[in-house]
């Protein structure tokens, strides 16, 4: 022991000489000669924090850097290191995501887009996040931007931003195949890319992951393993004149099991059934950028997206168009304009099962316009951002969507911002037409003691009006040094015309069952508050450390005399306390250790059939990465995840679940090579 | 002896030595905008401008950082130092500001979209154009830096330079990873 004690003694003085050496070196930047400075080695301290710090809105970017640092196998899982953004996984292959509150699988007030392509579900609302199986590493960055967006990006944006932007074909060029073999999935992903001109350059990728069932709370197995292929392509062409083409394309195919219970208002009244759900997804997209002169530029940007969804609950074949143009100009010395004008096509059909829609094929239109002044008020000092949006659809009208922001930047290293906007959430085709049955109480039992079943539908109004959301924000960034960065962020939300459950009258049908209708109305109110704190920190260079913890409160209420069978249960739905602290360790030149810890407060799913969601507890989690290059173009690496607890049950969905389905620890090693 | 205190000491030195060693890892590098900024510094000195660039002997030599700016404090260190007599200066400008009275000028990421725009407007003017964007100094800039591994290096153009009426010395030229010799 003596002799280890000693060693280290030894080491420490050998380390504070050289760091003693080290310091003059860095304090003399200036009299290295310029062979010297062109051998020096320099690191990059993410541009992000310095990027943002002018932004008016509680902005968090996931690199493409901190996405292979967090072990994520998917960009749902990613999502967890952001503060404010509730990730719960509800089975192998289903999520609920949401931001500041309101969580559920079909989490309706954030919207999604890659690459400037909406991913938001018109059907159902929400975002099926198991079909959007990106190749992590093709992804430059995840801008996660919580509370309002609408002025710029419409409708939806009403909680949150997710603006997914994968990396230009020119910064993918040559080869690279993974493998990665796990406890619970197994994945392969090649991509290889190449200039085709001088200006031109073109990736495609082939990405296929196999995961497998989790299980029950019970021990019975999940029936929730499932497969996707995904074949990507890119191109990336920049003309002599400064104008940048970008194509880019997908192609997606899934098979994805899940147990679901099926309802029937006469006996059996209840079938769990294994059911196999088949989705076929592609899109198409093309953008133009030019620039006009040193401070203005458009774009023109056109894709077509075709989702296909078969599963025992209904099938979906859902076609959307777009076509978006924007104009930014700088306007005398202090305003530079942004506006643009867009227009979507949507075309929608269902295939009636369990959901039954009426009518079953609607196509319709959505046309809006926006501008955006961002304003020096004070050079270098304070910027006022002042736009609106009108958004009119055929079914609520015109949704106008003004927000005001102000950015004031005292210094290099600080700056405040405060912003007051509007939102609004515009109903999705299920709320319009469907009607579905949530549940059936079977006759001379305790809670139906009559002799015939009660059945309970949801039905959709065409009336159903958007929900409402005026929110105030205000933030404070703060550089303590190049190695430190604060972000705080605080929130209040005013929310009104919230989608609420109404018991009908009952009605005997057939003489064989009696029918209550649940109608959808606009009668919720919602206060929530919040305070959202990103840090990051590097105490040595060596030593990574990024850290988000996040508080929320939801106060619901409904208009007097109304009961409302769903939406009380909203107030758990997201946890109200979030932890999550990533820290790495370069071991070595090319060793590394990430240690990812995440606390997560009690939640309650919600439900809509009335009943009262069961409580799930708070948690503590720990994922670990080792990750060893051994030459530079081989990555080899080490996962494990949730490694606390051997399986917990993490989320619920509202309805049609069979089963509770655990998150199990697991397991997995990967290796990528690129030449 | 105390079992705790054993692994206490032992936890303790092990911390230390953990810190001071990443300490010393940490200040083998420098920070890639630190760097950058003594670039702007270096090259400001191994480049001569026509009299005619300066309102008068006393000027000083004004470094102009146009779009957002990546560098933060690390432009503090280089104001002030003396190149040719001169002091150096810094000032921010926005997209669309003029950059008459600049000597350097480098142009942020966030200008890509327009880089050709702007380096048509300026191509007569005795201005140092320096930019992190690619192909920058085959597009008409003065001179592009890029990163090489770790390393930070830069391609001049030296047509581009001498349409600016600005001389480039040749120990500046040695340095360069390319000589470029055409305004596209």
């Amino acid at each position: 022991m003596r002799s280890l004690q000693k060693r280290l003694v030894a080491a420490l003085f050998c380390c504070l000489a050289g760091n003693t050496l080290a310091h003059d070196q860095e304090r003399d930047l200036f009299d290295l000669s310029f062979e010297e400075l062109l051998d020096l080695e320099v690191t990059s301290v993410g541009k992000k924090s310095q990027k943002l710090s002018d932004a008016a809105a509680a902005v968090f970017v996931i690199t493409n850097e901190d996405l292979i640092r967090s072990g994520a196998t998917s960009v749902a899982e990613a999502l967890r290191m952001v503060p404010g953004v509730s990730v719960q996984q509800i089975d192998a292959n289903k999520w609920s995501i949401s931001a500041r509150g309101f969580s559920s699988r079909f989490a309706n007030k954030l919207l999604v887009l890659i690459d400037g392509r909406s991913i938001y579900t018109s059907s159902f609302s929400g975002v099926y996040w198991e079909v959007q199986d990106l190749v992590l590493d093709d992804i430059d960055r995840i801008e996660v931007i919580r509370g309002p967006g609408a002025t710029l990006w419409g409708a939806n944006a009403v909680n949150g931003v997710i603006n997914i932007i994968t990396r230009s074909a020119r910064e993918t060029t040559g080869g690279m195949v993974n493998a990665s073999l796990g406890t619970d999935d197994q994945q392969g992903t090649l991509r290889y890319g190449g200039s085709i001109s001088e200006n031109t350059a073109v990736r495609t990728s082939l990405k296929y992951v196999d995961r497998d069932e989790y299980e029950t709370a019970d021990g019975r197995p999940g029936g929730d393993d499932w497969q996707i292929g995904h074949l990507a392509f890119r191109m990336d062409s920049e003309r002599p004149g400064g104008d940048q083409l970008t194509v880019q394309g997908d192609y997606l195919e899934g098979r994805i099991n899940q147990n679901l219970s099926l309802l029937y208002p006469t006996a059996p009244y209840q079938v769990a059934i294994n059911d196999r759900l088949d989705t076929e997804t592609w899109n198409l997209l093309g953008r133009w950028q030019r620039p006009l002169s040193v401070s203005s530029d458009f774009s023109l940007q056109f894709y077509v997206d075709h989702v296909q969804r078969f599963e025992a609950l209904f099938g979906q074949e859902l076609k959307t168009a777009d076509l978006e143009f924007q104009h930014r100009f700088a306007w005398g010395e202090r305003n530079d304009i942004l506006w643009g004008l867009g227009y979507r096509y949507i075309t929608n059909e269902f295939e009636s099962r369990q959901v039954e829609f009426s009518p079953e094929r609607r196509s319709y239109s959505l046309v809006s316009g926006f501008v955006q002044n961002d304003i020096t008020a004070i050079k270098d000092r304070l910027k006022v951002t002042v736009g609106a949006k009108v958004e009119h659809n055929e079914f609520t009208g015109a949704e106008v969507q003004p927000n005001l922001r102000f950015v004031w930047t005292p210094g290099d290293r600080q700056s405040l911002w405060t912003a007051v906007s509007k939102a609004s959430r515009t109903p999705s085709r299920a709320e319009l037409d469907s009607r579905l049955i949530v549940g059936v109480l079977e006759p001379n039992t305790i809670t139906n003691p009559i002799p015939f079943p009660i059945a309970l539908y949801v039905e959709g109004d065409p009336e159903f009006a958007s929900e409402e959301l005026t929110a105030y924000e205000a933030g404070y960034r703060f550089a303590f040094s190049p190695r430190l960065n604060l972000d705080f962020a605080i929130f209040h939300n005013r929310y009104s015309a919230l989608r609420t459950v109404v018991q009908g009258d009952p009605a005997l049908v057939d003489f064989s069952y009696v029918e209550t209708t649940l109608h959808l109305t606009n009668d919720g109110y919602a206060e929530t508050s919040g305070l959202e704190l990103a840090a990051e920190w590097r105490p040595v260079q060596a030593v990574h450390i990024q850290l988000a913890y996040s508080e929320l409160d939801v106060d619901f209420r409904v208009r007097p005399g109304v009961t409302d069978l769903e939406n009380g249960s909203l107030e758990r739905a997201s946890p109200k306390r979030q932890l999550s602290v990533i820290s790495g360790l370069e071991v070595s030149e090319d060793l590394r250790l990430d240690v990812w810890a995440r606390y997560v407060d009690a939640v309650a799913p919600p439900n809509v059939a009335g009943v009262t969601p069961p409580l799930l507890p708070d948690y503590w989690d720990l994922d670990f990465q080792l990750s060893w290059r051994p030459a530079p173009n081989w990555r080899i690496s080490l996962v494990g995840q949730n490694l606390l607890e051997s399986r917990r049950l993490e989320g619920l969905q509202e309805s049609f679940a069979a089963d509770r389905i655990e998150v199990p620890r697991s397991y997995y090693a990967s290796v990528s090579w690129s030449f | 002896m105390n079992y705790f205190s054993t692994i206490r000491n032992f936890l303790g030195s092990a911390l230390a030595a953990l810190l001071l060693c990443c300490n010393v890892q940490a200040a083998e590098h420098a920070g890639e905008y630190e760097v950058k900024a003594v670039y702007l510094y270096n090259f400001a000195r191994f480049f001569e401008w026509p009299g005619s660039a300066f309102t008068d002997d006393d000027a000083e030599l004004s470094v102009c950082i146009y779009g957002e700016d990546p560098f933060g404090s690390a432009l503090n260190r280089i104001a002030g130092k003396l190149v040719r007599g001169r002091p150096l200066g810094v000032t921010h400008l926005r997209r669309g500001e003029a950059l008459a009275g600049c000597q350097v000028v480098y142009v942020s990421d966030s200008e890509q979209l327009y880089v050709q725009q702007l380096l048509a407007e300026v191509r007569k003017q005795p201005l140092l154009t320096v930019s992190d964007i690619p192909n920058f100094a085959r597009n008409g800039g003065v001179i592009g830096l890029k990163q090489v591994g770790n390393k930070v290096r830069f391609e001049i153009n030296t047509a581009a330079a001498s349409a600016a009426t600005l001389e480039a010395s040749s120990q500046l030229l040695k340095l360069a990873t390319s000589v470029i010799d055409s305004t596209q």
